[in-house]
Order: structure tokens, then sequence, then C-alpha cells
């Protein structure tokens, strides 16, 4: 797993955060997520990647952090983890990856729209055989969490 | 043509003329004008005939009428249209004639005669026609010229007014026939070659169809502004998860599916194809999309990632150039080749390992992986916690890694103790820093790959178990011994000296896991100090008169309070002076006073973080790590250590584990 694949995600993260919250929160200590972890996510965005590399990069945030965010975004206080909180968050992803692309343009790699899920347990088909790095962010709106599992690929 | 109906074109074309060739319609037509129209007339006259009293002409005239009728009537019911068409020239004919003899109403025979060429002409065609026409003419020519027929008493000069007025129309309606039938075969060609060049076209076009819906190949045309024409194959349709293709421009189709870089290349590469002189073998090398991973966006809004190839062919033989493209969808066999690259990858890794581990005693490795994983998980649930220290963790990270180093030499993993040795020394770098995230999120990378190699590693003895669960048991008591000894010689060959590890007073089996793994990493570490630092060479210790092998000895004392483990070797013990001119040279130990240190205090540096007396590191020791470790550890568990010396004689180490641990 490269570094140089990761970092344009923790800077769009950043950006994203400075953008609509102008704040700009320090990612955390980066560790080694074991893939049935309990985590207490409420909504993910999941982000396929393919070309040089292959896997997918998943935001996450608890629900509480998902409400807040999309509650500042709108301007009234959310209360339910309803379908224009996913579709609010499905946006934030968007920008997010879309942010990254820009990054990323000097490599190959070709990046998927986000798929959004929801749910306390929901589950992540990560890819098999490699580690997955975690690395959370600390906000105003509570702790959000960017997840990497990219392959190295052998070239062919 | 639209189907005509109503009861004028049912008269006209006798029903229906659909079954007759084009150059015929117009003459049924033209026949049935005139056998209702003339019907129509001869029907007036022979009723004004009988009323104005003229028997004969009204007679006459109606059993014309009765013939036109007879015809009309046959031609609907056979079909014959020929021979109504020759029936009704002589009818008519026949009529004119008998109106020329008799001169007609008022000598207005010959008026209807001037007609006849028209009516003989078009009916009947050209030349059957003339005949026909000519012979009234003449007739006419004999009635009129000649005083003793003419009934009506006309001049000479009207009569060769009336011939000539015949003649003139007879040539005018023998020119107009020319032209139409002439026209009409042209026509006619024309309508043929058509009919065979649509026939062809059908042909290629369904062939062009077959091909295009059962080739497994997107197949398709761009113009100049890079629209994609039809027809394209259907599989195009396949590919691309979406129908709408036609009119589409090609670089729109993939915006999003592949990176912008790529996609910008495509525009510009695709642009050289029209300009003037393209050079297309280079064309062909550049092409931006040989091999390209895409994201497609299914009907439902998920992505799939599909691996594309795409071919590009000019096509130069219209009269503006298009370009012609092939895609073909190779995700299965890409798929596959990259499976078998990183397959052979994990293969030939499995086999350096298992040259490695095939000579380890099972045991020993499990023991030695779950040790790691331990060091792992631990160094993980440390990264895990909120705010935890950068620095702090840092300085773990160097403690467990050294530690997992030394097993891993032990061991022979020599592959993965290199490794480890290199996270090392780039951890030494940031020992006493504050590392940012970047930093920290490579170290955990790292820290991830290593995880993965421990996990094939795991796998591979988990089938060497299987292979070796038949033979006799391996017993696993004296396990720590055994692995000491194994440390032991391999460190003693690697420093070129003898040693000896005594080990009849050191019996840890009834001590819980947890106890074993501390006392097992302590041991470790002072092993390696010894051998490394503490027993002399074979010279120097000839020198000094001391027994040549060097000697180890390791004691597990238990009583009521605690459990003391007693580690002693019989090397030079340690060199103040030694320790001093060393942190001296050390920066980390500026603030410390080391001048003025007592021996007491500087004996205990060697337990700091970041000593090391020997210049060079090695894979076994000179790190500095090992002994800092050892007390961190000791401490860790409530224990204490204590060292003791005597310079040329002996090194001791006294660790107590207090009793509850045992």
């Amino acid at each position: 797993m490269d570094i140089k694949y990761i970092e344009p995600f923790v800077l769009a993260t950043q950006n994203l955060f400075l953008d609509s919250f102008k704040e700009e929160p320090e990612p955390q200590n980066a560790y080694l997520l074991s893939k049935d972890e309990d985590h207490n996510w409420g909504i993910s965005g999941i982000i396929g990647i393919a070309g040089d590399t292959r896997g997918v990069v998943v935001v996450s945030f608890p629900e509480e952090t998902a409400k807040e965010m999309v509650g500042r975004l709108v301007g009234r206080k959310i209360t339910d983890l309803d379908e224009d909180v996913v579709d609010s968050i499905g946006e934030v992803v968007n920008i997010i990856a879309g942010n990254a692309k820009k990054g990323l343009e000097d490599y190959r790699l070709s990046i998927s729209l986000p798929t959004v899920i929801t749910g306390p347990a929901h589950r992540i088909s990560w890819p098999a055989g490699i580690p997955i790095i975690g690395i959370p962010f600390k906000t105003s709106a509570g702790r959000i969490h960017l997840s990497v599992g990219l392959e190295d690929l052998i070239k062919v | 043509m639209g189907k005509k109906t109503g009861l004028f074109w049912n008269l006209f074309t006798s029903g229906t003329f659909d079954t007759f060739p084009t150059q015929v319609r117009s003459r049924i037509i033209f026949l049935n004008t005139i056998t209702i129209v003339g019907l129509v007339t001869l029907i007036v006259f022979s009723a004004q005939a009988f009323a104005t009293g003229i028997f004969p002409l009204g007679m006459s005239t109606a059993i014309v009428s009765g013939f036109v009728f007879f015809v009309f009537l046959f031609i609907r019911i056979t079909r014959f249209f020929t021979f109504g068409a020759y029936a009704i020239v002589t009818i008519i004919g026949s009529l004119y004639s008998y109106l020329i003899w008799t001169g007609g109403a008022e000598g207005s025979g010959v008026l209807w005669a001037q007609t006849f060429p028209l009516i003989a002409v078009f009916l009947i065609g050209f030349a059957p026609g003339i005949p026909f026409s000519f012979s009234l003419w003449v007739f006419q020519g004999i009635v009129l010229l000649l005083p003793q027929l003419n009934p009506a008493n006309f001049s000479l000069s009207y009569s060769l007014r009336v011939l000539g007025t015949y003649l003139f129309t007879f040539i005018f309606a023998l020119l107009f026939e020319g032209i139409r039938s002439s026209t009409q075969k042209n026509l006619l060609k024309a309508n043929e070659e058509i009919q065979l060049t649509t026939l062809e076209l059908t042909h290629e076009k369904n062939q062009m169809d077959s091909i295009m819906s059962s080739v497994q190949e997107g197949i398709f045309i761009l113009d100049k502004e890079l629209m994609i024409q039809a027809p394209y194959s259907r599989h195009l349709e396949v590919i691309f998860e979406r129908s709408d293709l036609e009119g589409l421009n090609f670089i729109n189709l993939l915006r999003g599916s592949i990176s912008e870089r790529d996609l910008s290349a495509s525009q510009d590469f695709l642009e050289l194809f029209f300009t003037d002189n393209p050079n297309l073998p280079l064309l062909n090398e550049i092409n931006p999309l040989s091999l390209i991973p895409s994201n497609i966006l299914l009907f439902d809004g998920s992505m799939v990632i599909k691996y594309l190839k795409f071919t590009f062919h000019l096509l130069k033989d219209k009269a503006e150039p298009h370009v012609l493209v092939v895609v073909y969808d190779v995700t299965e066999e890409t798929l596959l080749e990259q499976k078998l690259a990183q397959e052979s990858v994990v293969n030939q890794r499995n086999m350096e390992s298992l040259f490695q581990i095939i000579h380890v005693e099972p045991d020993m490795l499990q023991d030695y992986l779950a040790d790691t994983d331990e060091e792992l998980t631990a160094l993980n649930n440390l990264l895990k916690a909120e705010d935890g220290d950068p620095a702090q963790i840092v300085l773990q990270m160097y403690q467990s890694i050294h530690a997992i180093k030394g097993n891993s030499t032990l061991l022979g993993l020599t592959e993965f103790s290199i490794k480890l040795h290199e996270l090392e020394d780039k951890l030494k770098d940031l020992l006493g820093t504050k590392p940012g995230w970047k930093m920290l999120l490579q170290l955990t990378i790292t820290l991830g790959n290593l995880r993965q190699q421990l996990d094939e590693m795991e796998e591979l003895v988990q089938k060497i178990m299987t292979f070796q669960k038949s033979e006799a048991g391996v017993q696993p008591a004296g396990l720590l011994g055994r692995t000491l000894q194994r440390l032991a010689i391999r460190e003693a060959e690697r420093a070129g000296k003898i040693i000896q590890l005594n080990l009849e007073n050191f019996k840890p089996e009834a001590l819980p896991e947890t106890l074993k793994k501390l006392i097992k990493d302590v041991l470790i570490q002072f092993v390696r100090n010894s051998i490394v630092h503490g027993l002399e060479t074979r010279e120097e210790r000839l020198k000094s008169n001391k027994d040549l092998v060097g000697e180890i000895k390791i004691d597990l004392q238990e009583d009521s309070g605690s459990l003391s483990l007693i580690y002693r070797d019989d090397g030079r013990g340690f060199d103040l002076e030694g320790i001093r001119h060393k942190a001296l040279e050390n920066p980390a130990f500026k603030d410390m006073k080391v001048e003025n240190m007592d021996e007491a205090h500087l004996a205990k540096l060697v337990f700091h973080p970041g000593f090391s007396t020997s210049d060079v590191s090695t894979l076994s020791a000179g790190r500095g790590i090992g002994l800092s470790l050892v007390k961190h550890r000791v401490e860790e568990s409530g224990g204490t250590i204590k060292v003791r010396f005597l310079p040329g004689k002996f090194t001791e180490f006294i660790v107590k584990f207090p009793k509850m641990l045992a």
C-alpha cells in the first residue's frame, strides 16, 4: 500500500471540513483495522479504486456525527438518520472523492462514485489478504474515520 | 404509394391493375377512359339521333355503344387489356369510318376522325397504331378527295386542311408516344437498378446487422467530432451497461469511468487521427487506452470495474476520415493475470520462508508467531488509543520491533529480520522527535505489511504442523531452554566466540505463560548482550588466563515472596570508563553530567534507551535498545532489576518478579 494514494484522501477530508465548517481536523494516529472489528459507524461511503492500485477507501461516520454534520449543513437539528441524511452524507463523500481525484491525477487510477451503506453494524467487504489502515479524524462534530485497503499490484 | 380507392379509381383501373407493370397501367387507364367517355358520348348521341328522328344514325350509334359496353365488361372480367385495346381501336376506327363515309351531322364526321391517331397510338402503341391511323387517313383522303364519294361536298382546300390536321395530330401522337415510351423504358431500367441495389444493400445490411449483434466486441465508428455513429455492435451496450450510445461523444462516454489524465490523453490522441497525415504506427504505440481499468456505472447505481482494451483504426476511404474503434472487455483475463502474478510473488516469499522455517521446531515457531502477534497487537492498540503521543509510540515501536527482530534472528528468519532491521533503522532516526501523521501512517503501513507476512507464515506453519502431526509428538517441555541454547549457539558463531549455557537451575516450565514470555524476552536480550559485549574473544580470554569457553549461567529461584531470575556471565564485566566515554559522545546524555557520575549511576546508563557501546549496529545487537527494553518490561510487570559486576570477572543481572505473577 503506497502512502501516495492515501494522502490525497486525507487532504480531501481536511479540505472538506475547511470549506464546510471552517476547521481543519488533524488526522490521528493511523492504525491497523481488523476486518471484523466492532466499530461504531452508522454510515459509510465506499469509494472503489482501480488502476495502478486496487481496493477501497471508506469514509465512515458514527450516527451522531453524521446527524450533527448534516444538521450544520442544513441549519436545523437532525434527529433521525433518514434518507436525506444518507443523501447528504453521500454528497459529502462524493466531494471528498472528487477532491482526492485532483490529487491523484498523476497516477493511472479510476475512482468510482461512492456507494453509501448504513446500519449500526454494517459490514464492509474489504479486499482479502491485505492490511486495512484506519485513519481517524477528530472534528468538532465528532470522530470520522477514513479506512484504506489498497493492494500493491504487480505489473503484468 | 398509398392504396387509392373510390368509384372512379375502380372504374378507370378495372377494379385493380396492381399486378400489371407500370408501363401498362397508363394504357389501362386510357383504355377505360376511352370506353367510359365513348360509352357516355355514344349513348347521348344515339338518344339525340332518335329524338331528332334520324333512325339509322341512332341505331348505328346505339349498336356501337353496345359494342363498347361489351368491351368495357370484357376487360373488367377477363383483364385481357391488349385485346380490349385492339377491339376499342377497331370499333372506334369503324365508327369514324362510318361517320366519314356518311358525313355525320352537318358533315362533322371528319372532326371526330381527327382524334383517332391519338386513340390508336396511345391505346395499342407505336407499331400497331401507325397502320391503323394511316389506314383511316387514307380512307378519309379517298372519301374527301373523290367528289363522287364526298358526302358533305367539302371544297378541295377544306378537305386538304382536314387531312393536314389529321396528319398533324398523327405526327404529334407518334412523337408523344415515342417520348413517353422511351422515358418509361428508362424509368423502368432505373427502377430495376434501384431494386437490385436495394436488394444488395438489404443483404449487406442484414449481414452487417447479424455481425454487429453477435460479435463479442464493442465495434463503432467515430466521426471528426468524436461522436459515436450508428450502427455499432450490440456488445458495446453490454460493455458500457447503457443503450443510449448513438450520437454520444466518445470522451463523454468515458468521463467518470477513467482518470482525468487518461481522459485528456485520449482526447489528444484521437484528435491526432484527424490531422492531415497521421503517423499510424506511432499512434498505435501511444494508444492511452490499450488497457484501461474503467468504472462502469450499472443501472442500479452501483459501480463495477472493467478492464477494457481499445484499438483504433483510421478509415480513409470516405470523403471525411472516420475512426473505427474496437473495444474488448478483458476484465477476466486481466484479473487472472494479476492474481497469478500476485500469487507467484507470495509463493516465492512462502518458499523462502519455508526454507527458513523448515529447520525450526514448529512449536518454537508457533511460540514465536504468537509472541510477535501479541507485540504487534499491543503496538496497534497503542496507535488506536485516542490522543496517543507519537513520540511514545515511536519508542514503543522501536522496542517492540527490536524484540521481534531478536526472536526472528533467533529462529533464523533472515529475510524477515532484515526487514525488521530496516524498520528499526527508520525508527531509530525518529526517536526523540515528534513525528507527524504522515510518518505514523507510513509506519502503520509497514506494520500492516509485517503482519501480512506473519499471517502468511502462520498459514505455512499450520500446513507444516499437519504434516508433522503423525510423527512422534514434540515435547513442549524445555522449549524455552532449547530456544535459548539455539540463540546462544547462533549468536556465538556470529561473534566468533565459544560459550556454554548452563541451565541446570533453570526450570521455567511450571510458570504461567505470560511470565514465561517475559522471562524469555529478558533472557534473549541478556544472552545477546553477553555474547556481543560481555564475553571476550578466545584470544582475550587466553590473555586473561580464563577458561577458553565463556560461561553463561541462568538460575531461577523461588522463595516465599518473589521469583528471582539470576543471570550471570563470566565475561569482562562493565567497562565503566568506556560507558562514560560513550555517554559523553551521545548528545542524548548531554544534560546528565556524565563527567562526574559515580559508578552506580554509570552502570545504570546501560538501561537507558539509545545507549550502546558497540559502534556498529548489526542484526544481533548494538542498538542499545535491548537493556532498556528489559528494564521497561520488568518494571511494567511490577518487578525490579539489579546489575552487579566485577571488571574482568563477571556481570550479573538479578531480576525479581512479584510472587503474584507466578
